[in-house]
């Protein structure tokens, strides 16, 4: 198998990354903490809006506010780098259950709410999208080492 | 005013095509030999922001910067498999071409009155580029602006790539020139430095890739067929013809690329000397009447200068070394009435020493700030009296590459030719001190050229003869230099 992935050069090509360091992490962190933001805003503002909708959906809004600000904490925790890997992590997962509950919502629907099957017509909730799309590729770019977030150095020494 | 699709227009909007896109491979190819980005002016080991390699350089060991060159494949660079030489021909001949290129378009604009589709005059348009925005987070289409080909966000967006980002992206790769920066260091200082410029210009690499691909995504979801009618015909007919046309359009773009790619790599020497002519001329007449006029503070001087290029390896420069080269000799023959040989000594109190701090720039890239001790070149010139028919003067240094550079394309004693004109040149020096001690064994000890209006390869180290010459046709290969007869690069390198 791995020969075979060799002769048709996926090694090389999923290894195509290792071209790739950038060494800003104050920048990474920050971006992704406006990416997280920008995720939290858009359910903050749905929890405010005032339309109606079943409780579980503001539960799960709520959920993913304190869970955005939860993970921002923990990305800044730069003297504790298992707390800055928890953030990390539980970033990406409010990212991708944001993005899957607004996709699911969307396409096979959501209890209680049949209405927004289809309704892709929505600019903040593909904000939305865009947010929770780049926070992942971010984290998957720290995670690849071609990012470092706080308090990660690089230790280049050429 | 109708603004429609002149055929000037679609014309320049092809052109153009061809020559952005040969501009971002070449200029890929540039990036890969120095495959790192810096903010600051010594491009300390370490300190890049950014690198886009796997090498990783030994700690036990000398190393050189040609080590650290990456080669990149040539589906993404132009020519790939670290030719920065042909590389750097067709970046700045895909430069003159779209600089002209681009002023034939600014200046029609202008004339036609077509400039309306591009040049906002309304505040009214940011309030509609932010619809625009939102309706296109919709999946929907926004309206165009009455009677112009464009909705707002895409009105603003054209203005800011070709009023903005254009020149931006000349005038931070101006701003990487040693003629330029030598000239007027507070241009230099303007963006930063060399470093910060570099790095700005390669964000202006990732903003017109970025403008490339919404650009497509753009015309894909306003018709591909009838944008392209308008691009090509000037009008929509028959959408089909228009797609098939924009289909070979393209083909042809690729197989100039192709082209190039081919050409570069297996007839770089035909390459060389046809884009050299070309690119030479141009910048001879814009880059050649610079003098250098730097003089950077104390403060400003780097800590640690890379290297380019390895020491002698032989038993009789080590033992010259070892007794502070006294035994060392700089001969200067050639078309002269007064040949001499020189020891170090002599060449020390041949006239008074002249000093100047400066910025160095490495072809490849880098760039750091020394100070560097030594006798002017004219004080030399003027000693020798150079005959009537002495146009050129031969550096002949102890380097031998196929002995001291292994990994060096080609083999032989290192040599560069300078015009005699750079040589009357203020800051012309024959170095040897540096940051106020003797130079350095890495740095070209006993005795190196320093050029400022060049970039380093032409600042010839370990030299141990000046020979001034009428031709250099039948010195080495006959381009003016080790670099240019293995490596490709030009001979004038203000750039």
């Amino acid at each position: 198998m791995t020969t075979l992935l060799a002769r048709a050069g996926v090694g090389k090509l999923l290894s195509f990354y290792r071209y790739f360091a950038i060494n800003a992490p104050r920048v990474t962190t920050a971006s992704g903490i406006v990416l997280l933001a920008g995720v939290a805003a858009i359910r903050l503002h749905r929890l405010v809006d005032g339309v109606g909708r079943p409780a579980y959906l503001d539960a799960y809004f709520v959920l993913v506010v304190l869970g955005a600000l939860a993970a921002s904490a923990g990305m800044v925790a730069v003297r504790a780098p298992v707390l800055v890997r928890v953030g990390w992590g539980l970033g990406s997962l409010v990212s991708a259950a944001s993005l899957g509950m607004y996709v699911a919502g969307r396409t096979a629907g959501l209890p209680g709410v049949p209405q927004l099957v289809g309704r892709w017509n929505e600019p903040v909730g593909t904000a939305g999208m865009v947010f929770a799309v780049l926070f992942l590729v971010l984290h998957f770019s720290v995670l690849t080492g071609m990012n470092i977030a706080v308090p990660q150095r690089r230790r280049w020494h050429s | 005013m109708q603004l429609d699709f002149p055929v000037w227009l679609r014309i320049e909007h092809w052109v153009n095509v061809l020559f952005v896109t040969l501009l971002i491979r070449s200029g890929i190819e540039v990036l890969a030999t120095h495959p790192k980005l810096y903010w600051r002016n010594d491009s300390r080991p370490g300190t890049e922001w950014a690198r886009f390699t796997r090498l990783d350089m030994p700690t036990d060991k000398l190393y050189d910067t040609l080590d650290e060159e990456e080669s990149y494949s040539p589906v993404l660079s132009l020519p790939g498999h670290k030719n920065l030489g042909m590389g750097r021909h067709w970046h700045f001949l895909s430069v003159i071409g779209w600089i002209a290129t681009g002023l034939v378009y600014y200046v029609l604009l202008f004339v036609t009155g077509q400039w309306h589709r591009y040049v906002p005059y309304s505040w009214s348009i940011f309030p509609t580029a932010w619809n625009d925005l939102l309706t296109y987070l919709s999946f929907d289409l926004p309206p165009l602006l009455p009677g112009q080909p464009f909705d707002a966000i895409q009105k603003l967006s054209y203005a800011a790539v070709i009023f903005l980002l254009a020149p931006f992206q000349i005038l931070t790769g101006a701003a990487q020139s040693p003629a330029v920066e030598a000239r007027f260091p507070r241009y230099v200082r303007l963006w930063g430095g060399r470093q910060a410029a570099r790095s700005l210009h390669f964000f202006g690499l990732l903003a017109f890739v970025g403008f490339i691909a919404v650009h497509l995504i753009m015309v894909g979801l306003w018709g591909w067929g009838q944008l392209n009618a308008l691009m090509i015909f000037g009008r929509v007919r028959d959408p089909r013809w228009a797609i098939a046309w924009s289909l070979v359009i393209v083909a042809a773009i690729v197989l100039v690329h192709v082209a190039a790619t081919v050409m570069a790599l297996k007839r770089p020497r035909a390459v060389q000397r046809v884009l050299g002519a070309v690119v030479t001329g141009v910048r001879k007449v814009l880059l050649r009447p610079l003098v250098s006029k730097q003089d950077y503070s104390a403060a400003k001087l780097s800590d640690e200068h890379r290297v380019n290029g390895k020491p002698p390896d032989t038993d009789h420069y080590k033992i010259m070394a070892a007794h502070d080269f006294t035994d060392w000799t700089l001969e200067v023959g050639g078309l002269v009435r007064s040949p001499m040989t020189l020891s170090l000594e002599q060449l020390r109190e041949l006239g008074e020493q002249q000093n100047q701090r400066v910025l160095h720039n490495c072809i490849q890239g880098w760039s750091s700030i020394g100070e560097w001790g030594g006798l002017p070149m004219r004080d030399l010139v003027e000693l020798v009296e150079p005959l009537p028919q002495a146009r050129y003067v031969c550096l002949l240094t102890m380097q031998d590459t196929g002995r001291d550079e292994p990994s060096a394309p080609g083999t032989g004693r290192f040599y560069e030719v300078i015009d005699l004109s750079l040589a009357w040149h203020p800051e012309a020096l024959l170095a040897y001190e540096m940051n106020g001690a003797p130079l350095p064994l890495k740095h070209g000890a006993p005795l190196r050229l320093r050029l400022e209006t060049q970039v380093g390869f032409k600042m010839a180290k370990w030299i141990e003869r000046v020979e001034f010459v009428s031709d250099y046709s039948a010195i080495g290969k006959g381009m003016g230099g080790w670099r240019e007869d293995n490596v490709y690069f030009d001979k004038n390198v203000e750039i």
